[in-house]
């Protein structure tokens, strides 16, 4: 649907002049920010009744803990009611939301919320979108996307709710923003999921210049010429507010990649990190995925390994050996029967092949995913298969890599290891194809209830794997930085 | 990478900053505790004598039951 090129036909030739994003805006939080005064074409209501329409905009926030007011057609102050219309925002826990006010004197709102899920110095592409149902149900046909993902977690309505109303108040971009805003866009319709994808494409700003039902478009930076801020589609020019030209910066959303891994040689290396015993979560449900390409598959090995380091026999295993492939071993005590085995029918192994690999625990039974798909799978212990890390008695040991636990150190892992995730609760199997995706690596920032990311090499520098979910880094053991090679899936 | 296996007395011996393990703690160690492995690219100054192992050796050795112990799966 989206062009990667935007053709431009000159008068003695034709001429493509290739779509490139190369700056933002970067505003302070304080006194900046960009309106474009008050236009009709960015009014969706009338009072009586709404219509639907869209906007997606790409940020990175300095800060989360204030309220930025990302794009909004609302007075700052709450003293006038009749000067609202909506609001697209992040929240001071680093929720995401979209509101809808009807200005008839009081605040009589629509709203739709997320998860405290932005960080801080990460780019994001927000999409709100509302099917102009208008109404007490409002609050129902609102939908926000956070790269791509649909995120909204909590709806509520106050007061009556019936129609926007097209007031006086100037539209703005970047109020209350501490940090930058890209690619801005407001559409005439509500955007449906593919179209939503097609946004975020991956996380690098398409040309939307082709889009059907776009209002206005504004690059935030790209062929604009400080204090005005164009709008690439209509005449809903922006003026920079309290900026100077300065404020137009070079810092765009970055293509999520992944060039590297982490080589294990089987003897002696291993990553390790604290589990804190917050890791389990409040219930005996979570998921696990990583990508391994393993190099031998004569001996056992682990993948990861969770456990109450001083503990007997207290762990979640991932491994691989010759005889179960694939398989999880998880127990609480000395005896298997204190929790279960599982293998997977068909052993998903081969040298020298990179395999997606995910373990799903919804606090009754484990599921094994292969290549985002769940396998057939056999029980070889199925005592107790709703145990997982929380019924540890002290979880404080992750291990990539290796086995350990009380008078365990072995099963080192040979081959090369990426992308390692846990998120706290039990993801579907949507999910876990979407993280597979196709077999490509892909950003997993989006998804909530993620407690640990390790890149295993990108953006890594030895002997550190950064967590890109929070900040319990691991650390690389027995290796040096020539262990982080560009080998990848 | 060369590798070596010294007897655990020699734990308090060894300067961390020439090899890639960090601590005593970081190290593999035997089955039963008397013997761990560290490597080098270059052998460090404080070793003098021990056999060096290439990486498919070390695999050979560690994968026997003085190193890796039969555990119920």
């Amino acid at each position: 649907m989206f062009l990667s090129t935007h053709g431009i036909v000159s008068s003695s030739s034709e001429v493509v002049i290739p779509y490139s994003n190369t700056k933002s805006i970067e505003l302070d939080g304080v006194s900046d920010y960009i309106t474009m005064g008050d236009p009709t074409n960015l009014s969706f209501g009338n009072g009586t009744t709404d219509s639907p329409f869209s906007i997606s905009c790409w940020f990175k926030l300095q800060s989360v803990g204030a309220t930025k007011w990302l794009v909004t057609k609302r007075l700052l102050t709450s003293s006038s009611a009749s000067k609202y219309e909506y609001l697209l925002y992040v929240g001071s826990s680093g929720l995401v939301g979209f509101q809808l006010y009807d200005a008839n004197g009081v605040v009589r709102r629509a709203r739709k919320t997320s998860a405290g899920i932005i960080s801080a110095d990460t780019w994001y592409n927000l999409v709100g979108t509302y099917n102009g149902v208008g109404g007490t149900n409002a609050d129902l046909g609102i939908k926000i996307y956070l790269n791509g993902v649909r995120v909204d977690n909590a709806s509520t309505n106050n007061n009556t709710y019936v129609a926007m109303h097209n007031t006086s108040e100037p539209f703005k971009i970047g109020q209350l923003t501490d940090g930058n805003i890209d690619e801005t866009a407001v559409f005439s319709s509500e955007l449906s999921q593919s179209e939503v994808t097609s946004i975020y494409n991956s996380g690098y700003p398409p040309d939307l210049s082709s889009h059907s039902n776009i209002v206005s478009w504004w690059r935030m930076g790209d062929n604009d010429t400080y204090p005005t801020i164009s709008d690439n589609i209509g005449s809903n020019d922006g003026t920079m507010q309290s900026m100077t030209s300065s404020s137009i910066v070079p810092d765009v959303p970055v293509v999520f990649s992944n060039t590297k891994s982490l080589q294990f040689d089987g003897v002696s290396d291993y990553v390790s990190a604290l589990a804190g015993t917050t890791l389990g979560g409040s219930d005996n449900s979570g998921t696990i995925t990583l990508w391994v390409k393993p190099e031998d598959l004569t001996y056992n090995q682990t993948l990861v390994c969770l456990s109450a380091s001083s503990k007997t026999r207290q762990y979640l295993n991932i491994g691989l050996n010759s005889s179960n492939g694939f398989y999880v071993d998880m127990r609480i005590n000395s005896t298997q029967s204190s929790g279960f085995f599982v293998k997977a029918d068909v052993n998903p192994f081969s040298v020298g092949t990179w395999t997606h690999l995910a373990v799903v625990q919804d606090g009754v039974s484990p599921q094994l995913y292969v290549n985002g798909v769940a396998v057939a799978q056999t029980f070889l212990v199925s005592t107790n298969d709703q145990k997982w890390l929380n019924d540890m008695d002290s979880l404080d040991s992750l291990n990539i890599g290796r086995w350990f636990n009380l008078n365990v150190n072995q099963n080192f892992f040979k081959g090369k290891i990426d992308e390692f995730s846990y998120f706290n609760y039990d993801l579907n199997s949507s999910d876990i194809a979407d993280i597979y995706n196709s077999g490509e690596p892909t950003n997993l920032s989006m998804y909530s209830g993620l407690d640990l990311w390790y890149r295993m090499g990108d953006g890594d520098s030895h002997p550190t794997i950064s967590d890109n979910a929070g900040s319990n880094d691991g650390t690389m053991n027995g290796m040096t930085s020539a262990n982080i090679v560009t080998d990848t899936p | 990478m060369k590798y070596i296996i010294l007897p655990i007395e020699d734990l308090n011996e060894i300067e961390w900053t020439e090899i890639p393990h960090h601590s005593s703690e970081s190290v593999r160690r035997s089955i039963n505790g008397s013997k761990f492995i560290i490597k080098y690219e270059e052998k460090p100054s404080f070793i003098n004598e021990a056999t060096e192992y290439s990486h498919g050796e070390i695999l050979s050795i560690v994968s026997g039951s003085e190193w890796t112990e039969e555990i119920d799966l």
